[in-house]
């Protein structure tokens, strides 16, 4: 666990990144860092280019212009197996289609620090024990990846991605597969993450998730970055309407934060008084 | 490691049997005993010992090695293509390795009726028919698995239309039967020089499979995990289907086409040591050479004329299929 915990400082850039597909223009000009401690939230809409994005801060395809880099180095200088001790990739849940267990699927996060060709060692499968320990899901190191939940899935893939002993941890709208308890005990997990020392940078759907767990909101519209600052600043109910074209009114905590945001009209809801219940 | 001695124990008693079984049936005792004679250690009558060298290093160890050697190569080659396709579907034909094959062996029977220009065709030509899947996977559009599953589609198809024009051509009294014959399969064509050479090389390419275990596993998760786990994909998934297309290629030109060993064993280890390619590919093998050993001792045994392998690879081939999707619905279907 200490290698993933390494003092000197990091930081993952891209700087004035544009992307195309033939005959579409995805991302125009993105600027966007991710430092330790940070959980930096990607929100947009569909085809806003967010997946596309965090591809290119994987390293797993080139921008057309602009720079990614980590540490000043650009990515494509590193080494496909340096790199991966560095960044580590949380898919959003799926299905393997061969029934590994669990914890064969973590000492994969393993690999770039054995090679392609050793096998696991005993240390490797006893870091990758150490994080299942660390997520709670100890137990589940002998079942097969495709008998067990989504939320666990999701764990054994964050997991892999500790195991792997890289710093910055690059998710897939992580919650996608979630029920409602596992994705309010998962924001808890990445606020944890980020207090260890990890970086975090997540493509969402959830605007209100965003103000639970992250440090930093990216706004990304028609594949530029709208606005980048504090969730309370940057996600807001005329910022949530430029995005996703719907209107809503925000729901405000008693410490003055907005909580929800509930379009006009379908939130006939009655604030029964506390001393009334 | 209990999976391994378990198994090399198996083979190594497959052998055996397959030794002992034929024609001339043999005791332990006679094999012993020709041992023995063979190193100097003990005397033996000349004609006694020419009887036995004759039977089990003339006759049967050839067939022996052969079936050890493709069943190992296609039940690795089979493992290895279902890691790299992410499909459990998948066995060696997928790219067109066995039309390949029977194209360039119908093609070696018609020009010549040398059994060296036959395997050397249908080696040559299995490699062919699966550079031009690549060739077009890549015209399409990149290394990706649709595109190749695509390429080997179309090469699949090319190649068997060329047979069909190859058996068309061919003289029916003599040819036509001779290239039949050859698409059902058969160990007994195989002769000790071809094997002996084959032996290093297809055994190279079958450690080569086993040993990229892990990075078989990483892949099999998608190209984008495999990358961000430091695997270089593309390299690794060329290197497979290179290694596996010779390899199997080489047990076309050893034994005509032989289904199913490639698809179904690969299935039977997953389901006695679980799915990781570490120890997966090295079960296969074994599992593979035992499969094509025991099928082979019934094809020479069960009847006075030797059946082609083919069709028993294929009969029993179908209801251990049917048990193992019983058993493992639940992981991959």
């Amino acid at each position: 666990m200490s290698e993933s915990l390494m003092p000197e400082s990091l930081e993952l850039l891209a700087q004035e990144v544009h992307f195309a597909y033939p005959g579409r223009d995805v991302l125009r000009g993105v600027t966007l860092t991710v430092r330790p401690g940070e959980v930096v939230s990607l929100l947009g809409a569909n085809g806003s280019g967010k997946t596309t994005l965090l591809r290119l801060l994987l390293g797993l395809s080139k921008p057309k212009s602009g720079r990614v880099s980590l540490n000043g180095k650009l990515l494509r200088h590193y080494p496909r197996r340096e790199l991966a001790q560095y960044l580590a990739y949380v898919p959003q849940t799926h299905v393997t289609p061969f029934p590994y267990t669990v914890r064969e699927i973590v000492v994969l996060g393993r690999l770039p620090h054995t090679g392609l060709v050793r096998s696991a060692t005993r240390r490797d499968h006893r870091v990758a024990m150490g994080m299942l320990d660390r997520l709670g899901i100890a137990d589940l190191a002998e079942r097969p990846y495709t008998e067990i939940s989504g939320g666990e899935r999701q764990l054994a893939l964050i997991a892999r991605a500790l195991a792997q002993g890289a710093r910055i941890l690059i998710m897939d709208e992580p919650v996608s597969n979630l029920d409602y308890g596992n994705q309010l005990r998962f924001l808890g997990l990445l606020r944890s993450l980020a207090a260890d020392g990890y970086a975090i940078i997540k493509a969402t759907h959830h605007p209100e998730h965003t103000l639970l767990a992250s440090t930093r909101v990216a706004l990304l519209h028609h594949g530029a970055i709208v606005l980048d600052g504090p969730p309370a600043e940057v996600v807001t109910p005329s910022t949530i309407e430029l995005i996703y074209q719907v209107e809503v009114s925000a729901f405000y905590a008693p410490n003055g934060k907005a909580i929800a945001f509930h379009p006009p009209g379908m939130n006939q809801v009655h604030i029964v008084p506390a001393e009334g219940r | 490691m209990r999976w391994t001695i378990l198994l090399l124990g198996l083979l190594a008693a497959a052998v055996l049997a397959a030794l002992l079984v034929g024609r001339y049936p043999l005791r332990v005792k006679d094999i012993a005993s020709f041992l023995l004679a063979a190193t100097g250690l003990k005397e033996m009558p000349k004609d006694a010992y020419d009887l036995l060298y004759n039977v089990i290093v003339q006759i049967r160890l050839p067939r022996v090695l052969a079936a050890v050697l493709v069943g190992a190569a296609l039940a690795t080659s089979g493992g290895a293509y279902q890691a790299v396709f992410r499909n459990p579907l998948v066995s060696p034909e997928l790219m067109g390795v066995l039309a390949g094959g029977a194209f360039g062996a119908a093609v070696g029977i018609l020009v010549s009726g040398d059994w060296l220009v036959v395997q050397v065709m249908a080696f040559a030509m299995g490699v062919v028919a699966v550079a031009v899947a690549v060739a077009i996977a890549n015209l399409a559009g990149g290394a990706s698995i649709i595109m190749l599953v695509l390429g080997g589609v179309i090469s699949g198809t090319l190649f068997t239309a060329l047979l069909s024009a190859a058996k068309f051509v061919a003289d029916p009294s003599n040819k036509l039967p001779a290239i039949e014959y050859w698409l059902m399969g058969s160990l007994s064509l195989g002769d000790i020089n071809v094997i002996g050479k084959v032996v290093l090389p297809m055994t190279l390419g079958i450690v080569a499979l086993a040993s990229l275990g892990r990075a078989l596993d990483a892949l099999s998760m998608g190209d984008d995990e495999a990358r961000s786990l430091g695997v270089p994909v593309t390299i690794v998934r060329y290197s497979v289907i290179a290694v596996a297309t010779l390899i199997s290629a080489a047990t076309v030109s050893l034994a005509g086409m032989v289904g199913w060993v490639g698809l179904i064993i690969p299935h039977v280890a997953r389901l006695a040591i679980g799915p990781g390619n570490v120890r997966l590919l090295p079960a296969s093998a074994c599992l593979g050479a035992i499969f094509l050993l025991a099928t082979d001792s019934v094809s020479r045994t069960l009847y006075n004329v030797e059946i082609p392998i083919g069709i028993l690879t294929a009969l029993f081939g179908v209801p251990v299929f049917l048990l193992v999707v019983r058993r493992a619905r639940k992981g991959w279907l």
